[in-house]
């Protein structure tokens, strides 16, 4: 009798429960104006303002950030604004540390990361009125565009353009190469400019060394990277709308043979992300394990480090040493591929038989959290290092290209290659929406599935068009699950 | 209350009802009317506290429950709205404040009972200084219980309820604060059992897990158990310094030995290296690659021996030194051999003092989280998998689900779903076990 009493009691407070829930109307969001949503922004810089600033990794450990941060409070010293390292991981979540004031004030993040903060709400729109974009390209602006209460709103000041270069050791081309390797006689060695003969000349390397040494060494598991393999032959992210996924189109299975191919001759060592770790050493040491890699732009500083380091054990003085490392490391454009995909085959005319590849590309940029309790200050950080002087700093201290075309323009080098990339749509930019997270776990199963096929696979699948094309079709139907689920949950 | 009264002495008639009735009403009031203010007044505050609290955010934690919030924040115009994840975890809060209440409240009105009784038998009551020198001295075990209690309902239990709480809503991917989490009933459960690749993968992984946990704790269990032996026979010389070894092994941070173990297994490692070069296998052969199944699965195995199998062997070695020599010397007398003394003498004893070691080792090895990590330390997924590579246990699944891919629901979902699981094969493994049945055998 008892149990049937609390069984009862349970029940009613069950259904009070659930009456209740269903009673609680839900509200919010609502509708403002482009004033009601600057108005933060407006007036006075508050005073004795503390602002936690989250750069990235190389910025933080060459001490530029710290140098910057100083620079700004000297500047804002009437202030007395205390700019601070916000002293957190690069890949911080505003979304689960925001709303308990545990994320940064000012923060630097990729487009895709920055905006998927847009689309919950957790960056500032920035009132561009007041920014420096005149010398940025529609194209890097528009990634930072967001249509918000039926405006369009830009949540992040552009600061740094990323995506795929090559850089190659000088010092390690064959002493015959302009015999041998520059069929076209342009000057410019043939495997660094185009992947026939890279592919070529890494399978060579390979052989002499008895496979202690690469041509080409670089992760064959990473998305980012290895992307543009399809991407060149047709494919594409979103669509019209997300429930457009084109990394299967047609053509798609062309370059995705191609990676396979380049994986064969890679071999299984770089089927891992410890690959990219271990670059900086291969293409830098006495050794020169390596002969170039396809990496993006920054990373030049560290190869330039390193490379100078190993000189000056090698006996020359620090000044030698860096103008040689300097000398030595060439960086250019990613190698053109072959129309038809192959890059087994030997070219008879580069120019009509390859084309210029399109690599995946994003724009780094500095945003405002929403939480943030100082956004004058903030933004007056933002503005601060989005100068054209301070702009050239950074670019010089990480070798970041910068995403004014002016300033590309005057660093020249990488900055003006990877600019005039931008300019001429070879570069496909990382949408900026939350859905793009969905892609990367997917591709990466890919790049292992179909690098391993051809390296360490006792039986590989991937040997025709067709089952290169279902393994995209796959690829396909596991970013919508992971999208379905992503929505469900 | 009632069976509090019923609970009274026959004969001794009906006590004072009114105080009774007063500490019914409002906590304290009826210890009052017994003459033992202080004790009475704490417990009116107590009430009074209780009382306030409900008022001012009590109430509003338990609507917060279960509403999960009706305002949506707007952030960028600093708006904070409701978090709903914040009113959870503050509704669990007071639900467990209210649950110790009504302990409190319990106890209050046995106390009033008892004092009651006490008075009619024309004793006085006890002063608030007898009480607690009572409570110290006659009831010391409910003190020092008390607190580890506390501590236990604050960071075991209302996290688990939170977590378990969490499946049965819609939090993570898209919805996460400043937008509103909603109840959503067994959706999450609904999504695990019928969307194919889930219940594909849950079916695959969970498969390989049990089997996971079968093998390596039979293999943790008997390696430890044969090493122990071996340590203890007379024929070894050297005994301590033999026994250093697993003990360096034992000592060691297994997540330490276990990044070694995939240095020297991965494909630029030394291992693979140097069965290339002597020509032992091809030049396709790897042991952790992105869809190695049964290499990497045995590399588990063979890991989860190296770091467990020390352990057992200590405690095998104390249990085996306090076996009887009697019992074995009887049994050779009789004409036992080795094996069989093994089968019939120690394998029982011993099986008896450790089936709870068996049973949590058991339980370790279902969810032993990080040997497939650390072997496996790049996130990639299988094909036929989703979210979840071929050595993966549910435990490193669910990990992929929550930490890697937000799903925090799906997550907390899978992981009742383990645990009850887990409470079953407990739950069965001991009641089934010697420890259990034949308690009384080695006693």
């Amino acid at each position: 009798m008892k149990k049937i009493k609390l069984l009862s009691i349970c029940l009613a407070l069950l259904l009070a429960g659930a009456m209740l829930a269903g009673c609680g109307e839900r509200t919010g969001g609502g509708t403002f104006t482009y004033e009601e949503l600057m108005a933060k922004f407006e007036g006075e810089i508050e005073q004795n303002a503390t602002i936690r600033v989250l750069d990235n990794q190389m910025a933080i450990e060459t001490g530029h950030l710290q140098e910057v941060l100083d620079a700004f409070n000297e500047a804002y010293s009437a202030y007395n604004v205390n700019a601070v390292d916000a002293n957190m991981d690069q890949y911080v979540d505003l979304e689960q540390n925001g709303p308990d004031g545990y994320g940064p004030d000012v923060l630097y993040q990729a487009n895709d990361m920055l905006m998927r903060y847009a689309e919950g709400g957790h960056v500032l729109p920035l009132p561009t009125e007041e920014l420096d974009i005149s010398q940025i390209p529609s194209t890097v602006m528009d990634v930072y565009r967001l249509e918000t209460y039926g405006m369009d709103l830009y949540y992040g000041m552009p600061v740094a353009q990323q995506s795929t270069v090559l850089t190659y050791r000088k010092d390690l081309l064959p002493a015959n190469w302009q015999e041998e390797w520059d069929d076209n006689a342009n000057g410019v060695p043939d495997m660094v400019e185009n992947m026939n003969d890279l592919y070529a000349y890494s399978k060579q390397v390979k052989e002499e060394s008895g496979g202690s040494k690469y041509g080409l060494y670089m992760s064959l598991v990473d998305q980012y990277f290895n992307s543009g393999y399809l991407l060149s032959f047709g494919a594409y992210v979103f669509g019209d709308s997300h429930d457009d996924i084109g990394l299967n189109a047609d053509g798609a299975e062309v370059g995705l043979r191609l990676f396979r191919d380049l994986a064969g001759v890679l071999g299984s060592t770089c089927i891992s992300q410890n690959a990219t770790t271990q670059v900086a050493a291969y293409l830098t040491n006495a050794a020169g394990t390596a002969f170039c890699t396809i990496g993006t732009p920054d990373w030049l500083t560290t190869f330039q480090e390193n490379l100078a380091a190993t000189y000056v054990r090698g006996g020359m003085s620090q000044q030698e040493a860096q103008q040689a490392a300097q000398e030595n490391l060439v960086v250019v454009d990613p190698p053109r591929l072959p129309k038809d995909g192959d890059i087994t085959a030997e070219l008879t005319d580069m120019e009509a038989e390859t084309f210029e590849p399109t690599t995946m590309g994003g724009v780094n940029a500095f945003g405002i959290s929403s939480y943030t309790k100082y956004p004058k200050a903030s933004l007056a950080f933002v503005q601060f290092v989005s100068e054209y002087e301070n702009l050239k700093w950074r670019s010089e201290a990480l070798g970041a290209v910068p995403a004014r075309t002016d300033l590309a323009a005057e660093l020249g080098g990488v900055s003006e290659i990877l600019s005039e990339r931008v300019s001429g749509g070879l570069v496909y930019m990382m949408p900026s929406t939350r859905d793009t997270q969905y892609i990367w776990d997917p591709l990466s199963s890919l790049f292992n599935d179909v690098a391993t096929d051809n390296t360490t696979r006792a039986d590989p699948v991937y040997t025709t068009a067709d089952s290169l094309k279902d393994a995209l079709d796959k690829l396909v139907a596991d970013i919508r699950s992971a999208m379905a689920v992503g929505n469900i949950s | 209350m009632a069976e509090a009264m019923q609970k009274a002495p026959k004969g001794s008639g009906a006590f004072a009802p009114y105080q009774v009735k007063l500490s019914c009403a409002f906590m304290g009031l009826g210890q009052l009317f017994c003459r033992q203010y202080t004790k009475g007044a704490l417990l009116a505050l107590l009430e009074v506290g209780f009382i306030l609290f409900m008022a001012f955010a009590g109430a509003e934690n338990i609507v917060g429950l279960i509403t999960l919030g009706t305002t949506e924040g707007v952030p960028i115009m600093g708006i904070a709205g409701d978090n709903s994840v914040s009113m959870l975890a503050w509704g669990i809060t007071t639900v467990f404040l209210i649950l110790l209440f009504a302990l409190a409240y319990y106890a209050n009105i046995k106390d009033v009972i008892y004092t009651a009784r006490e008075l009619r038998k024309g004793n006085p009551p006890k002063s608030f200084f007898e009480s607690c020198k009572e409570l110290i001295n006659g009831k010391f075990y409910f003190l020092t219980l008390t607190l580890p209690l506390v501590f236990v309902c604050i960071f075991n239990i209302m996290p688990i309820v939170f977590t378990a709480l969490v499946a049965f809503t819609d939090y993570g991917g898209e919805i996460v604060p400043p937008r509103l989490v909603s109840w959503t009933g067994l959706q999450s459960f609904k999504v695990i059992f019928t969307m194919s690749e889930y219940i594909g993968t849950m079916g695959k992984i969970l498969a390989w897990n049990i089997l996971w946990a079968f093998g390596s704790t039979f293999l943790v269990y008997f390696g430890g158990l044969g090493l122990a032996l071996l340590y203890n026979s007379k024929c070894l010389k050297g005994k301590r310094f033999w026994r250093i070894f697993p003990m360096f092994a034992y000592a060691i941070p297994s997540f330490i030995t276990l990044t070694g173990f995939y240095f020297m297994f991965c494909d630029s490692g030394p291992i693979v290296g140097m069965l290339k070069d002597w020509g032992w296998v091809s030049e396709n052969f790897t042991i952790i690659s992105y869809d190695s199944r049964w290499s990497l699965r045995l590399l588990g195995f063979f890991c989860c021996a190296w770091v467990g199998i020390p352990s057992v062997m200590f405690l095998a070695t104390g249990i085996l030194s306090n076996t009887s020599i009697d019992m074995y010397e009887a049994a050779r007398l009789d004409g036992a051999n080795g094996l069989q003394q093994f089968v019939y003498l120690t394998l029982p004893f011993v099986l008896f003092a450790t089936t709870p070691v068996i049973i949590s080792t058991f339980i370790n090895q279902f969810n032993n989280f990080s040997i497939f990590y650390f072997l496996r330390p790049e996130t990639v997924y299988a094909p036929g998998y989703f979210n979840a590579n071929s050595s993966d246990l549910l435990i490193n699944w669910m990990y992929n689900l929550t930490v890697e891919n937000g799903l925090y629901s799906l997550g907390s979902a899978l992981s009742l779903i383990l645990f009850a699981f887990m409470a079953v094969f407990s739950l069965v493994a001991y009641v089934t076990s010697p420890a259990y049945k034949k308690e009384d055998t080695y006693r």
